[in-house]
């Protein structure tokens, strides 16, 4: 029984296939650096080619040329949404996985709905309500309602995961006289890491990818985000498309290197809409 | 369960922060859509005339209203035979076919999620590119002439949804996968005994036993080009001559480019009827037992 179940793990024919499918999934890539390296010319001449010289300048160009300034904005940006979305939506998580209380299910339901809510439907009203409290172009403006699109899903998450954190402790901890929020702050954040990792990437990636709200709400050049400042820049260099893509590289290096570096994390960051049903 | 119950209003507390963004950013908004839908305004002048269901209905006589319909809908059909057909078929490669290499395959094939989907939209503009672009280039070996895909408007919106797959598909697979991995390996040492090979194992063990996982992965398909607008945003901006039009770049053209508001409202609330149904199946299994 052993040797069969080793002889059909691995089939030659599934690997060619498999390679050639990798491959062309990763030639777009290997395309994009290569021509992040080449000069103008060089593309129309043979866009096949090496480029010429492994020189820096369309990475100056982009980075100096706006770059610069939309990732300053994304990691600000970025970082203060997932931070508040962490803090709101481990509190909430908390309370519907370990306490009953009136309207405990609707509630739930309520703020969970919320990931269903093509964020399109919202925007006319948010557009208008953010005019009228002088929060359009403005880091407020884009962080607020990226943080109310991110609690819903992240309290699904969460409530799932801190459940299967032991209740022996907490009653432990209330024993020795904890206050609800040392239970908290001690007990559930700390052994609900995994789970608010989880969170902080599926969010942080959506977050610096995100950019239908920075195209709406958005307007002056230095509160612009990574997406958003991408179609500046393309919009300026026009025709200048290894600059273009250049920028593309630089706006897409940091997630590509924390994936690389937490690949498992990340995999199940990404995918843990699905998964968690 | 010994969970305790509160009577204090700890919980509440808690929850306010959830609650108050939930019903400003969230719920304010939808029932706010759906009455602005029913009135002629724009962003510019502070006349704001009721009309009833006449954007509603004023949509079904808009032939770029149906456009975007149906490139949604073929957003949506494409993806699902590409992204979840093809995406389940990979999983079982990985799932039964090879144990090496497996996880730098799965590597390879879900990378391009990690993108923006601006940046995937731009580099495939250029792989589009008639001149300079990479797809015409590989196209030429094999003697087809190369053409403005993007320019071209019977195919433009085939070339998006054929990006999106690129990115897409890996995902798919992933979810897929992560359900495949539970079946239990004696099933298939049961059909092997019984003499069924691994096609035959696929089509009687493998996708049966995945099949909630696949159907969630179509309902998540579904929605999700529902929801597509920087795809197309970044690659044509529903053009030429709206060819490439989906439901939200419309919303967004009415509502923002051409400031016909009320009109935008009512093309959000289809979108908004449309997927909220079809998520209706889904909602059930939202719960949470405490």
């Amino acid at each position: 029984m052993a040797n069969v179940q080793v002889r059909r793990k691995e089939s030659p024919l599934v690997h060619t296939l498999l390679v050639l499918f990798s491959v062309v999934m990763f030639v777009p890539f290997v395309w994009l650096l290569l021509t992040s390296f080449k000069q103008s010319y060089e593309l129309f001449t043979d866009p096949w080619s090496l480029p010429s010289s492994l020189n820096l300048k369309n990475f100056v160009t982009a980075w100096s040329g706006g770059v610069r300034g939309y990732f300053f904005n994304s990691v600000i940006v970025t970082s203060v949404t997932v931070a508040a979305i962490l803090l709101f939506s481990s509190m909430a998580g908390f309370v519907f996985a370990r306490r009953r209380f009136v309207g405990h299910s609707l509630l739930f339901l309520t703020i969970v709905s919320g990931f269903l809510i093509p964020v399109q439907v919202t925007l006319v009203p948010l557009y208008n309500m953010f005019r009228t409290f002088g929060l359009l172009d403005s880091r407020l403006g884009l962080i607020l309602p990226y943080i109310a699109y991110g609690v819903p899903f992240s309290v699904l998450l969460l409530a799932t995961y801190f459940q299967s954190i032991p209740e022996e402790l907490e009653q432990a901890a209330v024993i020795d006289g904890c206050s609800n929020v040392q239970i908290y702050h001690k007990i559930i954040l700390p052994l609900g890491r995994p789970g608010l990792v989880t969170v902080l990437i599926f969010q942080g990636v959506w977050i610096w990818n995100e950019f239908l709200f920075a195209l709406v709400f958005i307007r002056s050049r230095e509160l612009m985000t990574l997406p958003l400042g991408l179609m500046q820049f393309r919009g300026e260099y026009i025709a200048n498309w290894p600059a273009i893509l250049a920028a593309v590289v630089l706006a897409t290096v940091p997630l590509f290197l924390m994936f690389i570096t937490f690949q498992r994390a990340f995999i199940e960051g990404l995918t843990a809409g699905s998964v968690k049903e | 369960m010994s969970s305790r119950q509160s009577h204090t209003a700890f919980p509440y507390l808690f929850l306010a922060p959830s609650l108050l963004l939930f019903a400003l950013f969230i719920a304010y908004p939808i029932a706010q859509n759906i009455i602005n839908s029913l009135f002629r305004f724009s962003a510019i002048s502070a006349s704001r005339d009721y009309v009833g269901l006449d954007n509603f209905l004023r949509l079904l006589g808009d032939d770029v209203f149906w456009t975007s319909l149906l490139n949604t809908l073929r957003f949506a059909g494409a993806s699902v035979v590409v992204q979840v057909g093809l995406g389940t078929v990979l999983a079982a490669f990985l799932h039964r076919g090879v144990t090496r290499l497996k996880n730098t395959y799965r590597f390879a094939i879900f990378v391009p999620m990690v993108m923006s989907v601006v940046a995937v939209g731009l580099l495939w503009t250029l792989i589009y590119d008639p001149i300079m672009g990479l797809f015409n280039q590989l196209l030429s070996f094999i003697g087809i002439e190369a053409r403005g895909w993007l320019a071209d408007p019977d195919t433009a919106i085939w070339a998006i949804i054929a990006a999106a797959c690129w990115q897409y598909t890996g995902f798919t697979m992933v979810i897929v996968l992560a359900g495949m991995e539970s079946i239990s390996s004696q099933l298939y040492e049961a059909a092997l005994i019984d003499g069924a090979g691994e096609v035959k194992s696929f089509f009687w063990i493998t996708v049966p036993m995945v099949r909630h996982v696949i159907a969630v992965a179509v309902l998540i398909t579904v929605i999700g080009s529902f929801k597509v607008f920087d795809y197309v945003w970044v690659m044509t901006r529903g053009g030429p001559a709206h060819a490439s039009e989906v439901m939200t770049t419309y919303m967004y053209l009415l509502a923002f480019t051409t400031d016909r508001m009320g009109l935008g409202s009512a093309v959000a609330s289809y979108i908004f009827g449309i997927t909220l149904t079809i998520t209706a199946f889904r909602i059930p299994s939202l719960r949470i037992s405490r």
